[in-house]
């Protein structure tokens, strides 16, 4: 722990001496006093000596710290999302280059756990695939590339042009369509074979409407979603 | 071709200098061999097959466009 003795006509001014020679506040050190000012005779005086202790476990002084950390821990977050996303754009463009796909563009966004990385080229159909199959990959080895060379909690969504709010947008309307034809009917119907990413924003669309509920039937590929009306749908299910 | 599957194996595996890459022209068929380190199979493959699936997904996409037909083989 750093320390230092000061010197000065008056104990305050040799604390004073001391504390600029260590560089740090008042609240932050223990005071010691080795010798008060004397004075002597004919004018001859002793001058007043301090030692200064610069003393971490200071309440003060580690409320100060705890802020600072806090503080700078989040600038680091934030600074580290920027250069994941910087990482993410780098390994979408070598591998879309790879792939001979060239003057590419990607907007990326950043937020809290996830960054979305929209990739703008033409053709977008190569890059999207037959149900999006091609897309999902993409993002699939996207992750799996960063997450092999860099441990970090951080999810990349991988868009083209804007194509999982349409396809999301599109699937909505479905669900909706159909779950107005259920509650009409009461009668359940299946949807087609879907991903699990699609499957959940069926769910998560049906969800708050009263007249009907959702469940998946089927394993693997063929998992689908089944919508049906509410009421019927508890008796089937025992 | 050849490199788009080098970079994948490189970025995935834990050994980077073991992994080659072999490329054989069958007709209009290009067929990749892929060679990586035994303990690293797993991360070529994955769980299921899906990382192997996805390269060859994006293989394909890569191939639609110049018109050739590829495939890849993983060695044991």
């Amino acid at each position: 722990m750093p320390e230092s003795i000061g010197e000065g006509k008056t104990v305050e001014a040799a604390t004073e001496a001391a504390l600029m020679d260590l560089g740090c506040k008042k609240e932050e050190a223990e005071i010691e006093v080795l010798q008060e000012a004397v004075k002597g005779i004919f004018g001859r005086t002793k001058a007043a000596r301090v030692k200064v202790i610069y003393n971490r476990t200071n309440e003060n002084a580690e409320g100060l710290k705890k802020e600072d950390k806090t503080e700078i821990s989040e600038r680091i977050s934030r600074e580290n999302m920027h250069e994941a996303s910087i990482q993410g754009q780098n390994i979408v463009t070598k591998i879309l280059t790879l792939m001979g796909i060239e003057n590419v563009k990607i907007k990326a966004k950043e937020e809290e756990s996830t960054i979305t990385l929209d990739i703008q080229c033409e053709p977008e159909g190569l890059l999207i695939g037959r149900q999006g199959q091609t897309l999902s990959s993409l993002q699939y080895l996207v992750n799996r590339v960063i997450h092999n060379t860099v441990n970090k909690q951080i999810r990349y969504i991988v868009d083209v042009g804007g194509y999982k709010i349409r396809h999301k947008t599109i699937l909505e309307k479905m669900a909706n369509r159909i779950a107005q034809k259920v509650s009409d009917s009461k009668e359940e119907e299946q949807l087609k074979a879907m991903s699990a990413y699609d499957r959940r924003i069926i769910h998560v669309c049906v969800k708050d409407n009263p007249e009907v509920t959702t469940y998946s039937l089927g394993e693997g590929n063929f998992r689908r979603v089944v919508i049906a009306p509410k009421d019927k749908a508890v008796p089937s299910e025992q | 071709m050849k490199q788009l599957i080098e970079y994948l194996a490189k970025s995935l595996v834990e050994h980077p200098e073991q992994v080659q890459v072999t490329v054989q022209k069958n007709n209009d068929n290009l067929v990749l061999e892929l060679k990586v380190a035994n303990e690293d199979l797993g991360r070529i493959i994955g769980q299921k097959g899906q990382t192997v699936k996805a390269i060859r997904q994006l293989l394909t996409a890569a191939a639609t466009k110049t018109k050739t037909k590829v495939s890849l083989i993983v060695q044991e």
